[in-house]
């Protein structure tokens, strides 16, 4: 009833199946490398540390999905990050305010994307990388060059915080949360549907009464508004914001999206395969750093993962 | 009368040619022989093979099965250059220009003289070009012009003699007059006699049997990917060629679906309406019940209604009253809330038809999700049971319900992106050509749903490139020349020649783009 | 009579076919831009018209230029490179580690730097052409190697280029004219070479419909293969003068210039999805977004201010571009057929498909 043979038939599922199977591989090997990986305390380390990229990487999804791109996440992420330290300046005192006000500039910006892309037809990197130079000035202009203040203390206590004593870390509790809320909006909304149809086939999708252009400008909105989401969450758990902050977010959220099994021409993929690709990555870049090979070996496993991913899901496609 | 150069032996023949696209065959076990110094015309419906047989001889794509050979030695075409290596050169239906270089660009594309350094010069090419064109009579065109900015006749004539200009011991034409006035036809048929003349083969693929008795000597007729016979030009009858292109009479086809039911109150006005520049000005009036067909030449404004009556196009001017309240659309969302349905099947049906990415169930209810939403949330269960009696009615299986819809046939692509209106309240129903490209049995099932759909009291706009199917179907027809509406024709008034003359222009002397001689289809086969 | 009449008819249609196609590149509203903006920084600061003063302006942008020249090429197939960066930044950490104090070590290092530069070109071209990988993907995971690579060859900044090396990009030519200046007439004029030859009138079609292109017999793959290793050769060459301006290695010296390179390349005119465009432009591009920031420093502005100028300047060039000759060329990508086969098709996205 469930249809569990149609987990083996969807090549979306099937692709997941992939990703989740080679992330387990790599858990697994990482004890090779020390006696502490491969354990469950690693891979709860692991997810946790997965948990910014796979976030943004959710906006960039959605985004990919309609055959769309951006490439202002890393200036929204900081920008989201420097307003909420420097508008608090670590005090909990306006948290109320300045939490919401942040993730809707996420969405304003996101908005902005969208509409240039819909209406001034630009392409959406025109746009999303005019946007993310525009924001880089206007971090600068605000910050006056160096960001002040530090993340309010709930924040900072949310984000680093573990419940049952330690042993499970919030941030994977908001990971699951987070997951559940996107694959619900994804999966099983209209609207998660219409922005399949309208990566899929813009045309009949557009003659089918979808309203294409709302789509689009939705997509960007969530964008926008999860890389704010993922800018605060950064700031917590480092306390405060640095410019740069969000900078090597394009490249992982973009990297993340692809492992993950998505087409990145549009239409096809599922969010649960992006988290996989999320914490592939987080996973080779833990394993790395507990051997002696430099910093390097991590960046160019990363290569040959999204290579690999990229050829063993066409091998999926079995007519 | 036609001569034929005095050298015999076949330039080109095919053995038992096989392809299959997925589920879709679309040559079966073909085989030919096109002699030397011939001009051969390959005909047939569509879906029969034809543009098939065209991408295989063109290196385009590769046979499954079958041998080819040339001048009697097999070949392998693995590649355009493969083909044109071989000596076979063909001037494509899509016309392989790239459209914002300039004329002479793309002339001399892959073989632009170089001068003594090496290099190719714009001058030399816009020389090159002029020769070329003065050398095959259509030195009016400007080699500087950029291809974007020509009319489209102009951008086929330009096709034709890059191929020509190849001098290739074989030519192939994939419709070459589909986008020609009568006089460019002329000027087309004089260089094919001329290239005959010099010992040329040419292969001539059309649908248009007044054409193809004018020009070539011999007849290859396919049908389901298979050749059913061939014969001299002027050996068999437009009735029997008819009979061999459909398998059966025509008229069969249409009806077998039974006879047009009874017609309801006006549900849709349309007054004047216009959406420069294609559509002028428009008046018909559609009722419950009806199946009103519309018949046009080629780009002359029917697309452009259809869109603007869906919203997908801005309305310069007229109204639209629907079910008795003038309505203003603004976009396509707007016509499917009001209950408008459009089925649009462009010439490459992956472009627009249906989502080939999604799975059938996903594709059929995608107009009407909010049946199945509450809260925005999809009631998964209530779609696929929707689905399902969507799927029943259809007559496609319903192991398709999860299928991505790529992998069907193009007859079931159809039948379902017919099939997405059912589901609702939309009670009219826009067609444009659905029944092109597919199969006869999938024809008949679509007629017979288009009957059922109309007897339930909804209006069909229904237009279709096959003036028989038109008369089999329609209560009324709709005729529409240059942008407008020109004659309404009832059931008592339409015969296949008033049709016709009214698609001509009636009277008109004056022909411009399209021609008589262009237009001139034989009994159903348009 | 006559004959100087219909001679000067046959000069004036020559002259304005030239016209026709140098439009067709899109370069001339740059070029404009550019001119107007350096008159302004000239009328505010007019000792850049000094020898010393111009040579400092044409190297800051040289490396972005030339390495934008290479990115163009790659967009004019239908391509998109991530990968530039990378590149950049090992070229230059191979430069600095392993060139030696000798004239001839020094002179060395300008083949290897191209050759490498082409090698990684190369190396897109396949990974796109041949295993059939999304450009965007195939650049993004070879960003992510190159700049691995990058780090193994020098993991810190460090390494150090000889005076000479330096001088040979840096300085003036007989005193006349900056090197760097010289350097990018060089390689227009070899662009300029190249787009009349075939392989160069291929790439322009392969890019703006690669179907047709393989209809006439074009060896598309091979074709967007040279494209890419082209492109790969000029950032090898942006690397080197890069490496000549800072002195030194950094293998994070390449990462920063991805951005500004791309916004070069869209302010040059040149669209993504491929066809339209030229190398000039981009190198045009680089120069006007220099340009603005000089004004603006000049100006007293602070300089962070450039960057919201430079993103405005972006969407403003796009905008006005997009109003006339890119939707002619988006709608004529669509309208190949039968009018019936028009509507009002979006424009196109991300238009990458190779």
């Amino acid at each position: 009833m469930f249809g569990l043979s149609r987990i083996w038939t969807n090549r979306s599922y099937r692709t997941v199946l992939g990703v989740y199977v080679f992330l387990a591989i790599l858990i697994i090997a990482s004890k090779g490398v020390s006696s502490s990986f491969g354990s469950l305390n690693f891979t709860s380390t692991v997810v946790a540390l997965s948990a910014f990229a796979a976030v943004a990487a959710f906006g960039q999804f959605v985004v990919v999905l309609t055959g769309g791109l951006d490439l202002s996440i890393p200036n929204v992420m900081t920008m989201a990050a420097v307003v909420m330290t420097g508008v608090s300046l670590g005090q909990d005192a306006r948290i109320w305010w300045v939490l919401p006000f942040v993730l809707v500039m996420g969405v304003v910006f996101g908005i902005v994307n969208g509409l240039g892309i819909v209406y001034l037809r630009l392409s959406p990197v025109v746009m999303t990388l005019a946007v993310n130079v525009i924001l880089s000035g206007a971090i600068l202009v605000y910050t006056n060059g160096t960001p002040k203040g530090r993340t309010p203390p709930s924040i900072v206590k949310v984000i680093q915080g573990h419940v049952f004593d330690g042993a499970l870390p919030n941030i994977i509790i908001m990971l699951v949360v987070f997951t559940i809320i996107g694959m619900l909006v994804v999966n099983r909304t209209v609207f998660g549907r219409y922005v399949y149809a309208v990566g899929s086939n813009r045309q009949v999708a557009f003659l089918s009464g979808v309203r294409v252009n709302l789509i689009i400008i939705a997509v960007y909105a969530i964008s926008g508004l999860c890389a704010a989401i993922a800018g605060v969450m950064l700031a917590g758990y480092g306390n405060q914001s640095f410019l740069g902050l969000g900078d090597p977010y394009l490249l992982l959220s973009l990297a993340a999206v692809v492992v993950g099994g998505t087409n990145i021409l549009g239409g096809r993929g599922l969010y649960i395969g992006v988290l996989g690709g999320a914490i592939i990555l987080t996973t080779i870049s833990t394993t790395l750093s507990g051997t002696s090979l430099p910093e390097a070996v991590k960046q160019i496993v990363y290569a040959v993962a999204i290579i690999a991913a990229v050829l063993a899901a066409r091998q999926q496609r079995t007519g | 009368m036609r001569g034929r150069s005095l050298s015999t032996g076949s330039a080109l023949e095919a053995s038992k040619v096989s392809k299959r696209y997925g589920a879709t065959v679309a040559l079966r076990e073909a085989s030919f022989t096109v002699e030397k110094g011939e001009v051969h015309a390959f005909i047939g419906e569509n879906g029969a093979g034809k543009s098939t047989l065209v991408k295989i001889l063109s290196g385009i794509e590769q046979r499954d099965a079958g041998g080819i050979s040339v001048a009697g030695r097999p070949i392998r075409l693995r590649s355009a250059r493969d083909a044109l290596s071989a000596g076979i050169a063909t001037a494509f239906q899509e016309l392989t220009l790239v459209p914002h270089l300039t004329v002479a660009q793309n002339m001399m594309l892959g073989r632009a003289k170089r001068n003594r350094f090496g290099l190719v010069t714009n001058n030399d090419m816009v020389a090159a070009t002029r020769r070329l064109l003065e050398e095959w009579e259509v030195g009016e065109i400007d080699p500087d012009a950029t291809v974007a900015g020509l009319s489209l006749g102009a951008r086929q004539q330009i096709e034709l003699v890059r191929v020509l200009s190849r001098q290739t011991p074989i030519l192939l034409l994939d419709e070459p007059t589909a986008a020609l006035g009568a006089v460019q036809v002329e000027w087309l048929f004089q260089q094919i006699r001329r290239v005959r003349e010099s010992g040329g083969t040419v292969v001539f693929i059309s649908h248009r049997m007044g054409e193809v008795r004018e020009i070539c000597d011999r007849v290859t007729v396919l049908r389901n990917g298979h050749e059913v016979g061939t014969f001299e030009t002027g050996a068999a009858t437009d009735d029997e060629v008819v009979e061999m292109m459909a398998g059966r009479a025509v008229e069969s086809v249409t009806a077998s679906s039974g006879p047009p039911g009874e017609v309801g109150d006006v549900v849709l006005t349309v007054k004047d309406l216009s959406s420069e520049p294609a559509l002028r000005c428009a008046n018909l009036t559609l009722h419950a019940g009806e199946v009103l067909g519309v018949a046009a030449l080629q780009g002359h404004g029917q697309f452009e209604l259809f869109m603007t009556l869906f919203g997908a196009r801005r309305a310069s001017g007229g109204s639209m009253i629907l079910d008795g309240k003038p309505v203003r659309l603004k976009s396509p969302h707007d016509a499917v809330r009001k209950g408008l349905g459009i089925n649009l099947v462009p010439e490459d049906r992956k472009a627009e038809g249906v989502m080939l990415a999604m799975s059938g169930l996903a594709n059929v209810t995608l107009p009407h999700l909010s049946k199945f939403s509450r809260f925005g949330l999809l009631n998964k269960r209530a779609e696929r049971a929707e689905a399902r009696r969507v799927f029943q009615a259809v007559n496609v299986r319903l192991s398709a319900l999860d299928l991505d819809v790529g992998s069907l046939s193009g007859g079931n692509q159809q039948k379902l992106a017919i099939g997405k209106w059912m589901l609702t309240q939309s009670h009219i129903l826009l067609m444009y050509d659905p029944t092109r490209g597919v199969d006869i049995g999938t024809k008949t099932e679509i007629f017979t749903l288009m009957r059922e759909l109309a007897g339930q009291g909804k209006a069909i706009i229904f237009y279709s490139t096959d003036i028989e199917e038109l008369l089999g179907v329609s209560h009324r027809i709709a005729v529409i020349y240059r942008g407008r509406v020109v004659a309404e024709l009832s059931a008592q008034e339409f015969t296949r020649n008033r049709v016709l003359s009214a698609m001509l222009g009636s009277s008109s002397a004056d022909d411009g783009e399209q021609g008589a001689a262009a237009q001139a289809p034989a009994n159903g086969a348009v | 009579m006559a004959a100087l009449l219909s001679a000067t008819a046959a000069t004036w249609s020559r002259a304005s076919a030239y016209r026709r196609r140098l439009a067709m590149t899109g370069v001339v509203g740059p070029a404009v831009v550019l001119v107007i903006l350096f008159f302004i920084y000239v009328g505010i600061v007019p000792s850049v018209l000094s020898l010393g003063q111009f040579n400092t302006l044409t190297n800051e942008a040289a490396a972005v230029a030339i390495a934008a020249a290479g990115e163009t090429l790659v967009v004019l197939v239908g391509g998109f490179d991530l990968s530039v960066g990378a590149v950049l930044s090992l070229v230059n950490v191979l430069i600095a580690t392993q060139v030696g104090t000798s004239i001839g070590s020094q002179a060395l290092m300008i083949p290897l730097a191209l050759a490498v530069g082409a090698g990684t070109g190369l190396v897109n071209g396949i990974l796109v052409n041949f295993m059939r990988i999304p450009s965007i993907v195939a650049t993004l995971a070879m960003s992510f190697f190159w700049g691995g690579v990058a780090l193994l060859i020098l993991a810190q900044p460090g390494g150090a280029v000889p005076l000479d090396f330096v001088n040979w990009f840096t300085a003036n030519v007989g005193n006349a004219i900056p090197a760097s200046l010289v350097l990018i007439l060089i390689v227009v004029a070899l662009w300029l070479l190249l787009k009349r030859t075939s392989l160069g009138r291929a790439i322009y079609a392969v890019g703006g419909d690669a179907s047709a292109a393989a209809a006439n017999g074009v060896r598309v793959r091979l074709v967007s293969m040279s494209a890419y290793a082209l492109g790969g050769l000029l950032y090898g060459l942006a690397g080197t003068f890069l490496t000549a301006q800072s002195a030194s290695g950094d293998p994070n010296l390449g990462g920063p210039l991805l951005l500004p390179v791309f916004a070069a390349v869209v302010l040059g005119g040149t669209l993504f999805g491929g066809g339209r465009g030229d190398l000039v432009g981009g190198i045009i591009g680089a120069y006007i977004l220099y340009v603005i920031s000089d004004v603006l420093f000049a100006l007293g502005v602070s300089s962070f201010y450039t960057n919201i100028l430079d993103g405005a300047v972006l969407l403003i060039a796009v905008v006005a571009g997009s109003l006339t000759g890119a939707r002619q060329w988006v709608l004529s990508r669509v309208s190949r057929r039968a009018p019936a086969a028009e509507n009002e098709a979006e424009s196109e996205l991300t238009g990458m498909t190779r």
